[in-house]
């Protein structure tokens, strides 16, 4: 083969990489030697323009269309060699064919969506495309590690509306809080140290850098990033067992450090502490050591029930000197206060439970219109959308109310370190009628979506005799 | 980009049928093009192609990814059109003598056949409303088989030396020489058109 065998090819690599073909062009024209190969080039180039048509997109979609359906009628019709051990079943079969159909008919959706930022139309499928993903992983350190992605999302998002100088509201915050809350329950529950670690340097690494975006935010956001920072410390602080909570790493209060009030505040840590952070010898005393000493865990019902004995005694004769001890007085109000904290955490678990399940009627809702909108994108799946978008600003509400809800039902503010059980600890969905399940939906899909959002869980306990008892552990895994 | 396209099509394989659409978006217009330039019928290469895509979910399972999907289906497109090309074949018109297949890769001689009928049409009333595509198609197909293959590939198609040699299961070498060598052909065969126009409209015109 000679060289100009190969020279056309060269040439139009040449072009390809970027060369301008004109001037090429008039350059081997130029020379009698390359003439005609300077005419095979030009008609080359021709043919590269010319020659590719697209098919007429109607006739695309169309076609488009009928092979998707085609390849699913023959997924399910043979199903793969591997689920040859469900036998016989024949409706089980059907049923994981239909699953699966609808799971994967979403993957494009989801597939557009993963660059999406809140407040954008495919964000809603980014958020439900996480939730399958969490309750397809089996074992709690497989969602451990996606829960640890998951929060680098959150906080990828928030970086990046604020470097587009876009907006940043409370909601967005909560998300991120919300991601760490998750995040720590779950790494805790897998009793693995090195995930709890992990999950530990994350939330304070994002901590660190929401402080840094902080002179980018506006005062709500501002607000919600102290107020839900100081609300998972508060639980961090609360949920560890041992007589003395190790406070969590890497959790320094920037300026109000000092401004810490018992009850309300943090040992103050810094972030230098979060490695080896596993022995309570480790806990440093510090400014916060007051608040340490207030977060020891202690029978404080039973001391605030005898302090008020104490004072709701009347003046009795003799009053400059001790009231005597009355047991049965304090036992009496240990009952009542404990009726009341019962039935008010009876009332705030109701309404947990209430929030989650309409939290999982959202997310059944999201995935439904993901579906529509990707079997047509049509006006219609866009309303579809928009209404599941409501449904879940309805069950954020929802949760926040009964957030809200369950600080009220807390019987005495300040002490924080047995209390906040009451909001931790995650009512079993059992415990309030069974959602409806979505009609359109197969059985199977929302269950294991309700399995991810709400594992069962035990019924809170409220420790008021015996404070040894650790503070029971709010996950469970399934 | 490849390692994507691997990734839909081992979706694909485990009954994906939305990665299936999505390769299908990514490819069926070269396999459109290609099928065009071969049978030269819009409507009738829109169908082949519907059959192509339809041939390759079957065989998915058959596909063994080296280095993508394209060489794949071309060659899926080019069973198809010689099927095609059996099957019309059989038809007693279109059942001629195979003279120029010396150099022809045996399969696809209906398809010289086939072009001598339409050139007859071509050469009165359509010449002038064809498209330049059109006028670079039917010139092609007076090239040979091997040579239109590599003009359909390289330039319909838009595949790289490296897959067209592929899918015709040649070295790249002999590629760039059948390219050449096709297009050095084609320019020849449309200097001949126009010069057999300008001939006919200088006797026209005295």
């Amino acid at each position: 083969m000679s060289d100009l065998d190969t020279s056309l090819q060269d040439h139009l690599d040449r072009i390809a990489a970027g060369e301008p073909a004109e001037a090429l062009l008039r350059q081997l024209a130029a020379d009698p030697a390359t003439m005609e190969l300077a005419a095979m080039l030009e008609l080359a180039l021709r043919l590269e323009q010319r020659l590719p048509i697209a098919l007429p997109a109607p006739r695309r979609a169309r076609m488009q269309a009928e092979l998707q359906a085609a390849f699913q009628a023959r997924s399910a019709a043979r199903p793969p060699a591997r689920l040859a051990w469900f036998g016989g079943s024949r409706l089980l079969l059907r049923g994981l064919a239909v699953v699966t159909a609808l799971i994967l008919a979403a993957g494009s959706a989801v597939v557009a969506s993963a660059d999406s930022l809140p407040g954008q139309l495919l964000y809603p499928v980014k958020r439900a495309a996480e939730q399958a993903r969490l309750s397809l992983a089996l074992d709690l350190g497989t969602r451990t590690r996606l829960r640890l992605d998951f929060s680098e999302a959150r906080m990828d998002e928030l970086q990046q509306l604020a470097d587009r100088g876009l907006a940043i509201s409370p909601a967005q915050i909560e998300a991120l809080a919300d991601s760490h809350r998750a995040l720590l329950d779950s790494a805790r529950a897998t009793g693995d140290p090195a995930l709890l670690d992990a999950a530990r340097a994350r939330t304070a690494a994002h901590h660190a850098a929401l402080e840094r975006l902080k002179p980018q935010l506006g005062q709500s956001a501002v607000r919600a990033i102290d107020e839900t920072r100081r609300d998972l410390d508060a639980i961090e602080a609360g949920r560890e067992p041992g007589p003395s909570p190790r406070p969590l790493p890497g959790t320094a209060w920037p300026a109000e450090g000092a401004g810490l009030t018992p009850g309300r505040g943090l040992p103050v840590r810094t972030a230098t502490g979060a490695a080896g952070d596993d022995g309570p010898s480790l806990a440093t005393p510090g400014p916060g050591s007051a608040a340490h000493a207030s977060l020891t865990p202690r029978p404080i019902l039973a001391m605030t029930a005898q302090a008020s004995a104490v004072a709701a005694s009347p003046a009795a004769p003799g009053a400059a000197t001790l009231v005597p001890y009355d047991p049965e007085a304090t036992l009496r109000s240990i009952e009542a206060d404990r009726r009341a904290t019962r039935s008010a955490m009876a009332a705030a678990a109701t309404a947990r439970a209430e929030a989650i399940r309409a939290t999982v009627e959202a997310g059944a809702a999201a995935r439904r219109a993901t579906l529509e909108a990707v079997r047509a994108t049509d006006p219609a799946a866009a309303r579809a959308t928009r209404e599941a978008l409501r449904a879940t600003d309805q069950a954020q509400r929802a949760t926040r109310e009964a957030r809200r809800a369950t600080e009220e039902a807390r019987p005495t503010p300040p002490p924080r370190d047995r209390t906040p059980e009451a909001r931790q600890t995650r009512a079993p969905i059992r415990s309030t009628p069974p959602p409806p399940e979505p009609s359109a939906e197969p059985s199977v899909e929302p269950t294991a979506v309700g399995t991810e959002a709400h594992p069962p869980l035990p019924p809170p306990a409220i420790a008021t005799s015996d404070p040894a008892a650790p503070a029971p552990s709010s996950t469970a895994g399934p | 980009m490849a390692g994507d396209e691997r990734k839909l099509v081992d979706r694909a394989k485990r009954g994906d049928a939305a990665a299936f659409g999505l390769l299908y978006q990514r490819h069926v217009d070269r396999v459109f093009a290609y099928i065009d330039f071969r049978v030269r019928d819009r409507a009738l290469a829109e169908d082949l192609t519907q059959d192509v895509f339809l041939q390759a979910m079957r065989r998915l399972d058959q596909f063994e990814w080296r280095g993508g999907l394209a060489p794949w289906l071309m060659r899926i497109a080019r069973n198809t059109v010689v099927d095609h090309w059996r099957r019309a074949g059989r038809r007693p018109e279109r059942t001629q003598t195979r003279a120029e297949a010396g150099e022809m890769d045996g399969d696809e001689t209906s398809l010289l056949e086939r072009l001598a009928v339409t050139d007859e049409d071509a050469q009165f009333g359509e010449a002038e409303a064809a498209s330049d595509r059109e006028r670079l198609v039917r010139a092609a197909a007076q090239l040979t088989e091997l040579q239109q293959r590599v003009l359909a590939l390289r330039f319909a198609a838009g595949l790289s030396i490296q897959e067209t040699a592929e899918v015709m299961e040649r070295s790249e070498g002999a590629i760039k020489n059948l390219q050449h060598h096709a297009v050095r052909g084609l320019r020849r065969l449309l200097e001949e058109e126009a010069s057999a126009q300008d001939g006919q409209a200088r006797t026209d015109t005295t």
